[in-house]
């Protein structure tokens, strides 16, 4: 490789960062300028805002979920607060996640971590209230049992948020996998919903070492 | 639109790249250089010595070794190849290493609840030792404060849409220090929806 191309390159990852970096941050994006408090306020003390999950990057599977996860946890949710983001423009339920298995990711098995999911109600001091409803996607419950496809927390929410906006969440249930993705036709709803349980670990395992370099 | 120009300046760049990868591929650039071995490669190994790349378990994961030789994943498969154990270890609520394969207890607080009560009134928890530390709040218990309702209308979407009348109720929690402060607020919302065509009307 000559020195051009290699200056060619250095560049290109630098703008390929920069570029990333500023698609991190409309995680949580879609919200209009206005703040929540101020459309509440515009609406007349009670805003119902009905939000999308974040598409801007779909992946095709757990495979691609677990290249782009900092950390992936099975655990059970055992209770919530909502919360109003750093930005003021959206609501997130804030779950306390009790973790049953590391799957990917430097933190102790049986810890309880922070995971924030777009969604919830919040009263502002002057009584104003706003119920962010996710549209596209199913609620997290509490008590129930979830894998978790987790980025690194970010600035805006108190805990981690989920890897592909709500892609990387499922539940685990006796009747089999339930992606929290409402949209049908998501890869990731065709491929995994309703899958059994165990295969459906099995498979994320092999996606993570798959994804493992050779030292 | 500032995601529009940012989406055009990628594709931009990675217009940019490919044609100098081409250039470099066909230049001096040696095979090296050109990135993972293709296809073309697979037929480089003399007979009788498996394909490259081939899978090798490394360091416990299943890889793609550039090599000639054989798939051979079977030390990968680990002790629950087809995640049965995994699965009923969770589900009893206990915690798995899959590293290891071992099914542990969960400690001194199996559900959280523990944990979950003494950070909602102001503690500081310790999970190995599940010792509630608090703070000088000491807070009382929750006292719902306000209560708020509206109705809205709605779409279902999709191919045969509804139209859906909603009530969503507002309930404000507060719980306040011993001092009088006020130490935290949540609101929980609770809804109700029914089909009901005339709801715009």
């Amino acid at each position: 490789m000559n020195q051009r191309t290699k200056n060619k390159r250095s560049t290109a990852l630098l703008v390929a960062i920069f570029v990333l970096a500023q698609g991190s941050l409309v995680v949580l994006a879609q919200a209009p300028a206005k703040t929540l408090h101020d459309r509440a306020k515009d609406a007349g003390g009670k805003l119902i805002y009905p939000y999308d999950a974040d598409r801007s990057v779909v992946y095709p599977n757990v495979e691609e979920l677990a290249k782009h996860s900092d950390l992936i946890i099975i655990g059970r949710t055992v209770g919530h607060r909502a919360r109003l983001t750093a930005d003021g423009m959206v609501v997130t339920r804030d779950f306390l996640v009790k973790t049953q298995e590391v799957i990917k990711g430097d933190i102790q098995p049986g810890l309880g971590i922070a995971v924030s999911v777009p969604g919830g109600s919040y009263r502002f001091p002057d009584g104003v209230y706003v119920y962010v409803r996710p549209r596209d996607y199913l609620d997290a419950k509490d008590g129930k049992l979830y894998v978790f496809f987790l980025r690194a927390k970010g600035s805006l929410t108190k805990g981690h948020q989920v890897a592909g906006g709500v892609q990387g969440l499922f539940e685990l249930t006796d009747g089999g996998v339930q992606p929290a993705d409402l949209v049908a036709d998501d890869p990731v709803v065709v491929k995994y919903k309703g899958k059994k349980g165990a295969d459906f670990l099995a498979e994320i395992h092999r996606a993570v070492n798959k994804g493992k370099k050779r030292p | 639109m500032r995601r529009l120009y940012l989406l055009m300046g990628l594709a931009i760049l990675v217009v940019w790249l490919l044609i100098d990868d081409t250039s470099a591929v066909g230049g001096n650039a040696s095979p090296a250089a050109a990135g993972p071995p293709s296809a073309q490669q697979q037929t480089c190994c003399p007979e009788g010595s498996g394909t490259s790349p081939h899978k090798e378990c490394v360091g416990g994961a299943c890889v793609d070794v550039y090599e000639c030789g054989f798939d051979n994943c079977a030390a990968c498969q680990g002790c629950d190849p087809d995640g049965t154990k995994e699965w009923q270890c969770i589900q009893q609520g206990w915690i798995w290493d899959p590293f290891n394969c071992l099914c542990s207890p969960p400690g001194c607080d199996p559900d959280g609840s523990l944990e979950w009560q003494c950070v909602g009134e102001g503690g500081t928890w310790d999970p190995y030792t599940c010792w509630c530390t608090m703070s000088g709040c000491n807070p009382g218990p929750a006292i719902l404060a306000h209560t708020t309702s509206t109705r809205y209308c709605y779409e279902t979407g999709g191919e045969e849409s509804f139209v859906m009348e909603c009530s969503t109720t507002w309930r404000n929690y507060e719980v306040f220090c011993q001092d009088g402060s006020l130490y935290a607020s949540w609101t929980i919302e609770e809804n109700y929806c029914y089909w009901n065509d005339y709801c715009y009307q």
